[in-house]
């Protein structure tokens, strides 16, 4: 599945500006973003639930934005689950197979009967959401309507009748965010092992980074409408594109430093380094992850303790390195704080350190090092 | 003992609470329902000193005269009738409206309160306009099936005719009043459903509708059917401002004979019997909504 250049407006409001992204047979791709960056409206359009003002869906290099979401053979997942509360367990997961492989006549109470393959057709049906069942552990809730079930069941449910069609493309939108945190991890762990078990293409749209890049091939960051970066989670975490992402994507947030650069020669907090590959002068925003600051009593980075956050595995300090720059650090659980204000050195490897260009905020190839003494 | 005078205040709060209410239904409804259960038990009359106890006289009296018979039997047809086709029109109206408020919201809320006009307008007023409407010679109706060539019809004065007459002004009544509770309940189905059921296959609006709407309907469409119901068992308005039962009790109903019976002829016994069958009309509907579709329809 491929998008290319989707745009969509709604009542004036730009939602999308110009989305393409490429969704390779059998990946698992994340949309992340924050709310409102355009995320779940690429996920209808892909769908087929809504229509893009311009730009191509492709499925297969056939262009698909005029087909229905039935004739794309997609399957979704919605984040409020919509299961059909008449219907129970097993029916829900068979209604996809009863509307595809029955006619209009077949499906008829009574009459249905009638026609010939009707009840061979319904017993194949049976013994697939049977196994679907069994896969995903719902076997004993086949009888069961959904107001009966927890979340976490009705969810596997959700899921269940929408991979027993064996669609082309699973559309999962933020299937986890009604779960409470235990469930989360575990449902986690059990679309990880669904994905690879099935070896379908899914597409995957979420706020919480943890799951992005916890189950992703890929992950497309979206940011007011636009891709910012797409790549496999570890390059955006390593190397992102522009300071928005590098402020995004991280469990802590990474601390940005407005400095000015000069060849051979840093300045404010960051005096005592030297950048690398500079060539002339210029003004940047330094980027640096909280958990790639360490204490080191000769480190580059000089600061007085203003506050430490004891977290149990770790120790999130905070330390003023100028006037008006603070600077998050994480340390071990196990090291003990020194008292607040006193004096504090912090160093870091040249490899972690992100330099993005203080108007635009586009990275820039250059890096940090500690000067020679 | 603070827990005792504690638990003591809570019970009066209650009691509070509960006592006027109770009081007032005690006095208002029970008491008159056992005094009318009973009265239907007697020959009374009112003015009269005394009465006798008579039995079932009144409800054998009821069920063997053809004029109780043919109260009865006219009203269950007047209910079989207005019941479906008010229910069915209520909820065609309410899914055209529904559609039709995406694209054209001033239009859609116009005809919605077209619709309700006959619910918020008094029916004996309207009734005037019905009659006005219905005249054999004069009105309208009759100049219409002329001007396309079929035969004039005495809507109101036909024995065969007149019943279902009064019916379909019953079901242009009550239909604006089902369709805003159909309207109510279709707005409250979400529409993650409707697109679980494209993404599912459903993608024609006849199987949207079964798969999605209809069984999504199912509490609204339970109301309605009782209300519609219990409104159809009670009419009185149109049969007393437009045929007076008549012609020839072709358009009695059970509360029109209780009015004749019980405030013409003040025979209080004979019109305290038919409010008890009346009564039993609408409990044995009442008890079928609870004890067999409330949980149907509520998937639980």
């Amino acid at each position: 599945m491929e998008l290319r250049n989707v745009r969509r407006s709604f009542g004036g409001t730009e939602v999308l500006r110009g989305i393409s992204l490429d969704v390779p047979d059998g990946s698992f791709t994340s949309l992340l973003g924050p709310s409102g960056c355009g995320k779940s409206t690429t996920l209808r359009i892909m769908a087929g639930l809504d229509r893009p003002d311009s730009g191509q869906v492709l499925m297969n290099g056939e262009e698909v934005s005029d087909r229905s979401a039935t004739a794309r053979n997609i399957a979704m997942v919605f984040q409020s689950y919509a299961l059909y509360p008449h219907l129970t367990v097993a029916q829900n997961m068979a209604l996809p197979l009863t509307m595809r492989e029955l006619s209009r006549w077949q499906r008829l109470p009574l009459v249905g009967g009638l026609h010939g393959g009707t009840r061979q057709t319904r017993r194949a049906i049976q013994a697939r959401v049977a196994a679907m069942a069994a896969m995903l552990d719902l076997t004993d809730l086949l009888g069961r309507k959904p107001g009966q079930l927890s979340g976490g069941q009705q969810q596997r449910v959700a899921v269940g009748r929408a991979l027993i069609r064996e669609p082309s493309v699973f559309l999962l939108d933020e299937p986890l965010s009604n779960l409470d945190a235990k469930l989360r991890t575990q449902m986690r762990a059990e679309l990880s092992a669904l994905h690879t078990r099935t070896g379908r293409s899914f597409v995957y749209v979420t706020h919480d980074q943890t799951e992005a890049i916890s189950m992703s091939d890929q992950v497309a960051l979206m940011l007011e409408g636009r891709i910012a970066q797409i790549g496999p989670p570890r390059t955006l975490y390593e190397t992102p594109q522009s300071r928005a992402v590098a402020a995004f994507i991280g469990d802590h947030p990474i601390n940005l430093v407005p400095v000015s650069l000069a060849p051979g020669q840093a300045s404010g907090a960051f005096a005592r380094c030297r950048p690398i590959g500079l060539t002339t002068p210029r003004t940047v925003v330094i980027g640096l992850r909280p958990e790639h600051l360490y204490l080191d009593p000769a480190g580059p980075l000089e600061g007085r303790l203003v506050g430490a956050e004891y977290l149990g595995a770790e120790t999130v300090l905070t330390l003023k390195v100028a006037e008006d720059v603070e600077i998050r650090a994480v340390a071990p659980g196990d090291v003990t704080p020194p008292a607040p204000d006193s004096p504090l050195r912090l160093g870091f490897a040249p490899e972690h350190v992100h330099v993005f260009d203080a108007d635009g905020g586009e990275r820039l190839d250059l890096s940090l090092e500690r000067a020679a003494a | 003992m603070m827990g005792g005078a504690r638990a003591w205040r809570e019970g009066l709060t209650t009691l509070w609470l509960v006592g006027p209410a109770t009081l007032a239904m005690t006095v208002l409804i029970f008491v008159p329902v056992a005094l009318v259960a009973m009265l239907s038990f007697t020959d009374y009359q009112f003015g009269a000193r005394t009465f006798n106890w008579i039995g079932l006289q009144n409800f054998a009296d009821m069920v063997s005269s053809p004029l109780g018979r043919r109260a009865i039997v006219n009203t269950l047809i007047y209910a079989a009738v207005v019941i479906p086709f008010s229910i069915i029109l209520a909820l065609l109206v309410a899914l055209g409206l529904h559609r039709l408020a995406r694209r054209a919201g001033w239009l859609s809320n116009t005809l919605r309160a077209v619709y309700f006009l006959p619910v918020a307008a008094t029916l004996v007023a309207m009734a005037i306009a019905w009659q006005m409407l219905l005249h054999p010679t004069i009105g309208p109706v009759n100049t219409a099936l002329v001007a396309l060539g079929l035969p004039r019809q005495d809507w109101l004065s036909d024995r065969g005719l007149v019943l279902y007459t009064l019916a379909a002004i019953g079901i242009w009544q009550s239909v604006g009043y089902n369709m805003v509770l159909f309207l109510a309940g279709l707005s409250a189905i979400p529409a993650s459903l409707y697109e679980a059921a494209t993404v599912d296959g459903a993608e024609r609006p006849w199987e949207r509708f079964w798969t999605v709407t209809w069984p999504m309907l199912g509490p609204t469409t339970l109301f309605v059917t009782v209300i519609t119901a219990t409104t159809a068992f009670r009419v009185f308005e149109t049969v007393a401002t437009l045929t007076k039962g008549g012609p020839a009790f072709a358009s009695d109903t059970l509360v029109y004979a209780l009015y004749r019976e019980g405030f013409v002829y003040f025979k209080a016994g004979y019109a305290s019997a038919i409010t008890v069958v009346f009564f039993i009309f609408v409990l044995l509907f009442t008890a079928l909504k609870f004890r067999v579709l409330e949980s149907r329809v509520h998937y639980r």
